[in-house]
């Protein structure tokens, strides 16, 4: 192996390492995983919840693992549609919920004290800045 | 509980529970309810119950009649002013069973996803959540 290789892959071990414990990634990968176990199948919620896909759980999963560096941890849900919800909420009524599809949209919601922003944007792998700076404006 | 021979229009002023049945849908953290317990799809209407004529021993057994029904656990219930979906534009409606004449539906909600969000997310906000005993 390359020296230069070596450095590549201690600097992304680095990053890993640093990125788990600020986002807490580790941690949320399990709590998504753990709510998609218990959404797999239709009526999870007690009221006839449609199950949630392995498409929505990849799509979800990927966001979270697209989230920056120094990130705030969102919340894992989901909802009776069968999307896998993140959410950010500094008070009640500061707060972004961003639903995930099982064909790439992001469909989000939030209240930023008196103003309100809702909209859905595509999600191929990198987090819409848009999304970013909702977050960040909480 | 509401004599099922004479139930009157849902005021904006009565409170109306939505049963918690899924442990994602409520925050441990402040003990708060999460506005995905409000999206109403996969069906148009929301399904509650109202308080007027009820006693809270009632109220939580109707959710217990759900959670058995469903073969769910009942977590807790979320008590909403009713004028907190009107004001969304969004309209009350008596619906009584034989099993529960307090059942009521909220519909007219939007199709799209995003607004669906932006109202539960406001109704949410005006929800107290309550554990159940």
């Amino acid at each position: 192996m390359e020296f230069a290789d070596i450095l590549d892959r201690a600097a992304h071990q680095s990053r890993e390492l640093l990125r788990d414990s600020i986002l807490g990634h580790q941690e949320a990968f399990e709590e998504l995983a753990a709510i998609w176990d218990r959404c797999r199948n239709a009526g999870w919620d007690g009221h006839e919840a449609l199950a949630v896909e392995q498409d929505t759980y990849r799509g979800a999963y990927m966001l979270i693992d697209a989230l920056p560096l120094g990130f705030p941890r969102p919340s894992l849900g989901a909802e009776p549609d069968g999307q896998l919800t993140l959410e950010w909420r500094t008070s009640p009524s500061r707060i972004l919920s961003v639903s995930v599809d099982p064909d790439g949209y992001l469909h989000y919601a939030g209240l930023f004290g008196a103003s309100k922003r809702y909209g859905s944007l595509t999600f191929f792998g990198t987090v819409p800045q848009e999304l970013l700076q909702l977050v960040r404006s909480l | 509980m509401l004599d099922p021979g004479a139930i009157p229009s849902v005021d904006p002023a009565e409170v109306l529970a939505r049963y918690v049945l899924f442990s994602g849908h409520f925050r441990t953290s402040d003990n708060s309810v999460k506005p995905n317990a409000f999206i109403p799809h996969p069906y148009a209407d929301l399904s509650l119950t109202r308080h007027v004529a009820a006693t809270d021993a009632e109220l939580w057994a109707e959710g217990q009649r759900i959670a058995v029904e469903r073969t769910a656990t009942l977590y807790g219930r979320a008590d909403v002013p009713a004028n907190a979906f009107t004001t969304q534009g969004l309209r009350t409606v008596p619906d009584p069973l034989p099993e529960n004449p307090n059942h009521a539906v909220v519909n007219e909600w939007p199709k799209d996803k995003p607004a669906q969000k932006l109202m539960a997310i406001q109704i949410a906000s005006k929800a107290t959540y309550l554990s159940a005993p």
